[in-house]
């Protein structure tokens, strides 16, 4: 059986309304109703416990309840102590009989619910005989699905300096028991950022990020990169939230989530770079390399240097990352106060020949030790057996492993055995044959030249 | 006497029942004893059996069959092409050394690979690649082949009866599929070009090696020194040579039916078959010298028409179940025919047919 609501709805809160009114007079009964629930889930029923008393101060020979529900709902079950029920104008009306004056009645009514949404039953009380009626409105929320919505947002490891490329990462979980329908995850940019990309497709809406999706079945998660460039220096929250429509989420405290991302300035230093060696081809690996070197003129150490080359036209291969487009490279340990540095720089120049390059082109800064410590041997299954380790006649290092081509592995190093101290070599080197050949050339891809250094040992792993 | 054959016979007539034979070969359905079905059982010498006749005048019959006694001899002779190996565009049997993607910027490539250790020697620091041109080889084997299923159908009649004995005719068809390899391994004498390449100072890979086009990588000189030649070497040609070769044939002939039994009957029969070979003769060769391969494949098709004769015994169970009729028949079949030739240019495939024997099961309808 189902409720219409329209004009019968109107009437009965008109009713009500002047109830209130008629009450001030004297109220003809006393009416409660219990819900069994104010929230249902899908097709969970719901139950109203009704009790009238009849106030009127006389008897009564046929009062009436009339129940009328704002949505359709489908009629389980109606019982009373007293008389019989019946529909009309699609209300439920329980039709109790005598009452004495001072006599009660009990009904119960049970209805489940067929749309997601607010369902309101109007509960009003009357008979020919009273003075005035009694109502009430129940109201309950009915929810399409129990889902528990969770988001984290989890930003960079290293330190970010104003114009860096970075990248942050959203992940969207359903940890409740049912699929929650047309997920949306609205991320907030906070100004001064520019959005590089996303790793999902989105809607823009002002400085917000709408993705659509879809529906998440219980147990899903969905990680979302978002990689941007923040453009001043600033201590800047990044905001995300997660919701979908009709859902009951006992959770809601999880359904946003935001960060602080400090970004920060250069500190000052005063170190210079200029080129320390012709550009050659270097015939084990392919690539165009060249030393630069960068001296400490100040009077101050610096925790680690960074190194960003503009202007140019050729992919700097050992590239960590780029700022304002320009990529760098890194030096991860302290350049004392009048102290210098050989770092080599590797390029792809298809030509395989030097191509113009100016000291201008060199652009040092102070910065602060990146975290570049590896996961442990036990946290990555892909470890890589080495063929060969061997020193090549300039006295670097060789490594040779067998690989996937275009499958990207990362270069792990240590002076003991057992890696306790162990380092990244970055950047990962994505494979270009069946074997790959890594050179330990020393900085910035290692902390210092092998030949500096008393033991060197190294891992593989393939990136995930 | 009643007819009920007629039933039975009738829905033979119509094309979808004799899909439903085939089917049911195998079926043994349940019928009663075969009546008596001639007017003068007694008579002392053959009678013809009228042309109208409608009583067990025919047979059909359907069964499995299996080949026996089949053989096929592989020959190779001659010289022949490889045509894998492309030097002018880098490929070897043993290595690749192409074009990468900076065009072999400074003479040098990324693109290149090669399969032994023994190609590289570490004092000149050169790589050497064979080109593989052609082999000369001269050898072959034979080989059985026994058990070969396939599946039979005849059609026969009575023109005489004398007692319990009929003679007749009867024509059959056979098919079955023939595949025979030979793996055997034959010498032969490679004509090969070697190439080196100068690999500089670098650390050369450790074999195998496959290098990409992307110009990242291990770089050696793109451009190859042809050593004199090309030369003479000798090595091995392996691999598999096959027939596959449905072997289609059709018999005619007379046939003596006795019924030593109620149940029992025996069939002779022989005359004259005529085969049709169809299919391919195949090649898949691996053509190895010192330190490289090559490989070498193709199929050539073909067909033949052989032609023999046959001899046959069967002997069949009658059944008989409210007038229908059938017999599970066993059936030993000796077919003699030539032999049936495939290939061409120098590889030779022959199936031997001269000595086929057929063993053969399944259900006849006398109707």
């Amino acid at each position: 059986m189902k409720f219409p609501h329209k004009t019968q709805l109107w009437l009965l809160v008109l009713v009500a309304w002047l109830t209130q009114g008629l009450q001030a007079q004297g109220q003809s009964f006393g009416l409660s109703v219990q819900p069994s629930t104010n929230q249902v889930v899908g097709t969970n029923s719901i139950t109203y416990n009704i009790y009238l008393t009849n106030l009127a101060g006389y008897f009564l020979p046929s009062p009436a309840v009339t129940n009328s529900f704002s949505a359709q709902v489908t009629l389980a079950s109606a019982t009373s102590s007293q008389g019989s029920n019946y529909i009309a104008s699609g209300n439920l009306i329980f039709g109790l009989g005598p009452m004495t004056n001072g006599g009660t009645a009990t009904m119960t009514l049970t209805v489940i619910p067929i749309s997601s949404g607010v369902l309101t039953n109007t509960v009003v009380a009357g008979a020919l005989q009273a003075t005035n009626v009694a109502g009430t409105n129940v109201v309950t929320e009915i929810y399409s699905a129990d889902a528990e919505l969770g988001i984290r947002l989890a930003g960079p490891i290293q330190h970010i300096y104003a114009s860096d490329l970075t990248a942050y990462t959203i992940t969207v979980t359903n940890s409740g028991p049912d699929a929650a329908p047309d997920v949306l995850l609205t991320n907030t940019l906070p100004a001064s950022v520019l959005l590089i990309s996303a790793s999902k497709s989105y809607t823009a809406s002002g400085s917000s990020q709408l993705f659509d999706l879809g529906a998440m079945h219980s147990g899903d998660a969905i990680t979302v990169q978002i990689s941007i460039q923040p453009t001043n220096a600033n201590i800047l929250a990044f905001t995300a939230g997660i919701g979908a429509p009709g859902i009951l989420d006992a959770n809601l405290a999880n359904n946003t989530a935001s960060t602080n991302l400090l970004i920060s300035a250069y500190p000052a230093s005063q170190l210079i770079a200029f080129t320390n060696s012709a550009q050659t081809i270097n015939y084990q690996n392919g690539l165009m390399e060249q030393l630069v070197q960068v001296v400490n003129v100040g009077a101050n150490d610096v925790p680690a240097v960074r190194v960003v080359v503009s202007g140019l036209t050729n992919r700097l291969v050992n590239a960590v990352g780029t700022n304002n487009g320009n990529p760098f490279v890194v030096y991860p340990a302290t350049l004392a106060a009048g102290a210098k540095l050989d770092l080599l720089l590797q390029y792809i120049n298809n030509s395989r020949t030097p191509f113009p390059f100016t000291n201008g082109q060199l652009n040092p800064f102070a910065v602060t030790v990146p975290d570049w410590t590896p996961p442990a041997v036990s946290q990555t299954s892909t470890n890589v057996n080495l063929r060969r380790i061997i020193q090549l006649s300039d006295k670097r290092m060789l490594i040779e492993f067998p690989a996937t081509p275009g499958r990207a592995y990362t270069v792990v190093y240590s002076d003991n055995l057992a890696f306790t101290n162990a380092r990244i070599a970055p950047p990962s080197v994505v494979a270009p044959a069946n074997a790959v050949q890594w050179i330990d050339y020393g900085p910035p891809a290692t902390i210092s030249a092998v030949t500096n250094s008393p033991r060197r040992f190294y891992r593989v792993y393939q990136n995930p | 006497m009643p007819k009920p054959k007629r039933q039975f016979a009738k829905c033979f007539r119509r094309p979808y029942a004799w899909g439903a034979v085939c089917c049911l070969a195998g079926f043994v359905p349940s019928a009663k004893a075969q009546p008596g079905i001639y007017n003068d059982a007694d008579s002392s010498k053959f009678v013809r059996i009228p042309s109208d006749a409608d009583d067990w005048t025919r047979h059909f019959r359907v069964g499995a069959l299996v080949g026996f006694n089949l053989s096929a001899d592989f020959k190779m002779q001659g010289g022949f092409g490889i045509s894998g190996n492309d030097p002018a565009n880098g490929i070897f049997a043993d290595g690749y050394v192409r074009t990468d993607q900076t065009g072999n910027a400074r003479g040098h490539t990324s693109y290149w690979g090669y399969n032994s250790a023994s190609q590289y020697d570490a004092v000149s620091h050169t790589l050497k690649m064979t080109a593989l041109s052609d082999f000369n080889a001269s050898g072959g084997g034979h080989d059985d082949k026994n058990a070969i299923p396939g599946f039979e159908l005849a059609y026969g009649g009575n023109l005489w009866y004398w007692k319990h004995a009929r003679v007749g005719w009867e024509l059959g068809f056979g098919l079955l599929s023939v595949n025979i390899s030979d793996n055997r391994t034959v010498d032969g004498t490679i004509t090969q070009s070697v190439y080196t390449f100068d690999t500089g100072n670098i650390d050369v890979p450790g074999a195998p090696y496959q290098g990409g086009s992307s110009g990242q990588g291990t770089l050696i000189s793109a451009t190859g020194n042809k050593l004199p030649g090309p030369t003479t070497t000798s090595g091995t040609v392996s691999g598999s040579h096959s027939l596959d070769v449905s072997l289609y044939t059709i018999r005619l002939g007379p046939s003596f039916y006795w019924d030593v039994t109620e149940r029992i009957g025996v069939s002779l029969g022989a005359g004259p078959a005529i085969g049709v070979a169809s299919g391919k003769y195949s090649y898949n060769e691996t053509i190895t010298t010192s330190g490289s391969s090559a490989h070498s494949y193709g199929k050539i098709d073909g067909a033949d028409v052989v032609y023999g004769g046959y001899v046959n015994a069967t002997v069949m169970y009658h059944f008989n179940d409210s007038g229908r009729n059938a017999d599970v028949y066993v059936s030993a079949q000796y077919m003699p025919m030539g032999n049936a030739g495939f290939g061409g240019g120098g590889r030779e495939g022959t199936l031997n047919l001269g000595g086929q024997i057929y063993l053969s099961a399944g259900l006849n309808w006398p109707f």
